[in-house]
């Protein structure tokens, strides 16, 4: 039997406006830290996360144009993310609320990224050591 | 699997969503729970979602410009579809009195617990997701 624990993650806050955001992919960085297989299923604002459009910018007041700028974007931390985790071997699977990426019109993921509902987060959570919810406030 | 959801935060995405999103959320996962006797949600509301039990009307039908909402959330409706899915509701009791909210206001199904007594609430549940 495998010793290697198995966290869910349920997320919803959107690309940018919360650091709750940023918390959250800390703590998806630290699962896989201690090698632990990772499940999240992204709802309602999170649903945007992997929203494969997002774009970087330049930002004049920062005298700085896009490359040098290097925004940060969500889609590109799980990116990073799932490479991290193919290279420890460990399993990062992601969902996004269906109705909820509907609702943002942001259909179009990065690879690795499907669509689903609320029952993968109860499978999720049925398979997992345990599970972690982070609402929106 | 028994999973304790707790409820603290009250009308967020109420008016957009037209409905308490934890609570869909619930409804949702209740039709796969259901399917097996081993499986069951339980729900607790505290802090500000006690507002939830004493509930009896649609929302108001929120109105911009010439537009007008014609599916506003029906809290009380949702909480009667987790009562009649043989779903656990609890209710914090001195979260009720913080906020002066009426004992008998409280809706058939909804059970009122004291704050002494959540320990014992937590340890029966094999997983416990706090919104």
């Amino acid at each position: 039997m495998s010793h290697i624990k198995t966290l869910t993650f349920a997320f919803m806050d959107p690309p940018f406006e919360s650091e709750r955001t940023v918390t959250f992919f800390r703590l998806l960085d630290a699962a896989l830290d201690a090698n632990s297989h990772v499940k999240v299923f992204a709802y309602e604002g999170a649903a945007a996360l992997s929203f494969a459009k997002q774009q970087q910018h330049g930002n004049a007041i920062h005298g700085r144009d896009t490359e040098q700028e290097d925004h940060p974007l969500t889609k590109t931390w799980i990116a990073s993310l799932q490479q991290k985790a193919r290279k420890k071997a460990l399993s990062f699977e992601w969902i996004n609320c269906g109705l909820c990426v509907d609702e943002r019109g942001v259909n179009d993921t990065i690879p690795g990224c499907n669509r689903g509902g609320p029952a993968d987060l109860w499978r999720y959570a049925s398979e997992s050591f345990n599970t972690l919810t982070i609402g929106t406030r | 699997m028994k999973v304790l959801q707790i409820l603290d935060q009250a009308f967020r995405t109420v008016v957009e969503e037209q409905d308490e999103t934890i609570l869909w959320l619930i409804q949702c996962m209740q039709k796969k729970v259901e399917l097996n006797d081993i499986d069951q949600i339980q729900l607790l509301l505290t802090g500000q979602a006690v507002y939830y039990t004493q509930q009896q009307k649609q929302q108001p039908p929120l109105k911009i410009g010439d537009w007008v909402q014609t599916q506003p959330a029906n809290i009380n409706k949702d909480i009667g579809n987790l009562i009649s899915s043989h779903i656990p509701v609890y209710v914090v009791y001195e979260d009720l009195w913080d906020r002066g909210l009426e004992m008998e206001a409280l809706r058939e199904g909804i059970q009122v617990v004291n704050r002494e007594h959540l320990a014992s609430l937590f340890e029966q549940a094999d997983q416990i997701w706090h919104w």
